[in-house]
């Protein structure tokens, strides 16, 4: 009796065991969790997955010869489920954004045994732009001040969530916003049903929603100036026992960004296959002028913006302490950017600012047959649409940037100024619109209302 | 003395218990499988969604990993407490590739603390049945904290998660989706397990007070030489 009760401990044990159990050549198991609706996640993510970088920069010789990877990803909708499964091993590495980062590092820094690294970004937007507040299309909200006394929704936790308190305690209404949690699928599902007076979200959901016609930005997150940064952190265990795995790693996740840099057209269209994001979103992220400046070094002003963010969530929701020096490590993307030929301290002091970047980048047309299309002044651009729109030629979107941020713009949402002069400005915010039209003394008009002024009169 | 009279109610407990242990176990299982149950009416209600999908996880597997690869035990049995077997949940394809909106966790570890909650409930009503009697204010008052006790255990063991909150279980879940304000339900997260430890102890004392002699209304004997025969003679506990 006693050895049949052995025996099925043994069996149990081995039975839970023989997933992970090293079969006679090396086995190394890289599990990789990351998120398929998260736009800043993509080149950590979704790109070197479909791309096999990894497996192409994975290490093959000296102590790794002859070792066999088991590569494996699990695509999650926010970052916290991810932090849990790294605690349990079943994930090596994870990337998130910058408040999920921070949970993670102060989770795993509360335990007496595990801990994590942040060892690169994935991609940033100085101003914090990616974060936004959207009504719904029909609202008469056009101003961050205007939801006093109103009800806003937001993904409690996320970086969304902590750009909202800002924005609250900027305009001074913290008080009088009654705050609500819902994920971004129901924010979006309640926009679009008037069902809720705005709603806060991360990339890229409040472009969804405009792209898809459902709701209206009032704020952008680049209004709060707190830097919007997406990070990769990995187990200190993994990380020390595969240091060059890890490197492997940022060094695809260096090529995602090339390859995104360097075809941003076909690289929309193909992460749109991967993602389900309509790739007219997406091109707002990863194109020349998007809102992601995809650079995996670590400033110092990222790691001031992770410490802003850690008091809030220390204030909001009790979190952990946090030790920086200890979490961040620059070791491995160093490393990487040196095996690729790099030099990584020109990346780390180079810092886009799409309000000097963008300015005088041309407007956009995507065409669906010709493709991307692009014009220098606003005329140009409108007459083109005009006459695309006389032939009838469908039009997948147009693109024009904010003269307040340098952001990029769907041109349906913008608001367009007209000066006495025919020069023509677009504005992200109404207020801002309105503002420059009593500068100018000029019109403040839609798009329509703007092709219409050329369209052919015969 | 203290030891024999809780040595006493226990051999009472158990006395009550032994001879409906079918019952006892019938009831203990119905009170958890409830339970889940219940939660998942709530989210379907909530949400007004079927689940359209459920996941079954390698828990043993996962406990596994867990054990090889967390040095410090005080860390291993917290993330093990965590683990999930099986997931049913409502996936949302409006956007992108799904997004799981709202899912029910089956945790083996919230499970056991769920069956260990249903077997003092179904003991407590046991005693209670038998208790007839008991004066009505001393049935009520055993009633009210078993009901507080198990109130307050099996809010803290919901295993609801709801992608607001970041997509992980946690009991603050249930709170929320009755509406109570995000601020304050994440002041009260930390209280869980105090919450929880409550509920046990009011089940506990309540069952204890249960088994006691002669309660309320009945000139109590001597508690150190009561035991559940003659307990049983005079038909609190029979």
């Amino acid at each position: 009796m006693k050895h049949t009760k052995l025996g099925i401990g043994l069996g149990l044990a081995l039975a839970a065991s023989l997933p992970s159990m090293p079969a006679l050549a090396k086995t190394i198991d890289i599990a990789i969790g990351h998120q398929s609706m998260c736009t800043d996640t993509y080149t950590a993510g979704i790109v070197v997955k479909e791309l096999g970088l990894l497996e192409k920069n994975l290490p093959k010789d000296g102590d790794y010869a002859g070792v066999d990877y088991n590569i494996s990803w699990a695509d999650y909708s926010s970052g916290g489920p991810i932090t849990n499964q790294m605690m349990a091993n079943k994930l090596n590495i994870g990337v998130m954004g910058d408040y999920p980062l921070i949970v993670n590092g102060a989770k795993f820094q509360a335990t007496d045994s595990l801990r994590t690294l942040y060892i690169a970004g994935t991609g940033y937007n100085l101003k914090g732009s990616g974060n936004a507040v959207v009504v719904p299309v029909e609202s008469d909200i056009y101003s961050f001040d205007q939801l006093k006394g109103k009800a806003v929704s937001t993904p409690v936790g996320s970086a969304a969530w902590g750009m909202l308190l800002k924005a609250m305690q900027d305009a001074g209404i913290t008080e009088d916003i009654s705050l609500k949690n819902q994920s971004p699928a129901v924010g979006a599902a309640n926009i679009a049903a008037g069902k809720i007076d705005a709603h806060s979200d991360f990339c890229p959901w409040s472009e969804i929603m405009e792209f898809r016609g459902t709701g209206r930005k009032i704020y952008d997150g680049s209004e709060a100036g707190v830097p919007y940064l997406h990070g990769v952190v990995v187990r200190q265990d993994f990380a020390e026992d595969y240091p060059e795995v890890v490197t492997a790693f940022l060094k695809s996740v260096i090529e995602a960004g090339k390859w995104i840099e360097e075809n941003p057209s076909e690289a929309v269209d193909l992460m749109e296959k991967w993602t389900g994001v309509e790739k007219e979103v997406l091109y707002i992220y990863f194109s020349n002028g998007g809102h992601l400046t995809l650079d995996p070094t670590i400033k110092d002003k990222w790691v001031d913006a992770l410490k802003f963010d850690h008091t809030v969530l220390v204030k909001e929701k009790a979190i952990p302490p946090l030790d920086f020096d200890a979490w961040i490590t620059e070791d491995y993307i160093k490393a990487a950017y040196a095996d690729l030929g790099m030099d990584y301290e020109t990346d780390k002091t180079t810092v886009v600012d799409p309000e000097v970047a963008n300015a005088g980048l041309p407007a956009e047309i995507w065409h669906s047959r010709d493709g991307i299309l692009k014009y220098e002044s606003y005329p140009e651009f409108l007459t083109a649409i005009a006459e695309f729109q006389g032939t009838g030629a469908k039009l997948n979107a147009t693109y024009v940037y904010d003269k307040a941020t340098g952001l990029k713009l769907f041109g349906k949402t913008a608001y367009f100024v007209v000066g006495k002069d025919g020069a023509y400005e677009t504005f992200l915010r109404k207020p801002d619109a309105e503002a420059y039209a009593a500068e100018v003394n000029g019109d403040l008009v839609d798009l329509p209302t703007a092709v219409a002024a050329f369209i052919p009169t015969d | 003395m203290m030891a024999l009279a809780l040595g006493s109610r226990l051999a009472t407990v158990l006395g009550t218990i032994r001879p409906r242990i079918g019952l006892w176990g019938a009831l203990t299982l119905a009170f958890t499988v409830g339970y889940y149950l219940l939660l998942m009416a709530s989210l379907v209600l909530r949400f007004g969604t079927l689940p359209n999908y459920a996941t079954l996880y390698n828990w043993p597997g996962s406990v596994w990993t867990i054990i090889r690869s967390t040095p410090s035990v005080r860390d291993m049995l917290p993330i093990i407490a965590e683990e999930y077997l099986l997931e049913f949940g409502y996936m949302n394809y409006d956007y992108g590739l799904g997004i799981s909106e709202w899912a029910l966790n089956i945790i083996p570890f919230k499970v056991f603390l769920m069956l260990i909650l249903s077997g003092l409930l179904a003991a407590n009503l046991l005693l209670l049945r038998t208790k007839s009697s008991c004066s009505s204010r001393a049935r009520l008052r055993a009633g009210a904290a078993t009901g507080l006790g198990a109130g307050f255990v099996a809010i803290t063991s919901a295993t609801m998660s709801w992608v607001v909150c970041c997509a992980t279980p946690t009991w603050i879940v249930g709170l929320s989706m009755l509406g109570l304000g995000v601020s304050t339900a994440f002041w009260i997260e930390p209280l869980g397990p105090w919450l929880t430890s409550t509920g046990y102890l009011l089940l506990v004392v309540s069952l204890m007070f249960l088994a006691k002699p002669f309660v309320a209304g009945s000139a109590p004997a001597s508690e150190g030489v009561s035991t559940p025969e003659i307990s049983s003679r005079e038909g609190a506990h029979a």
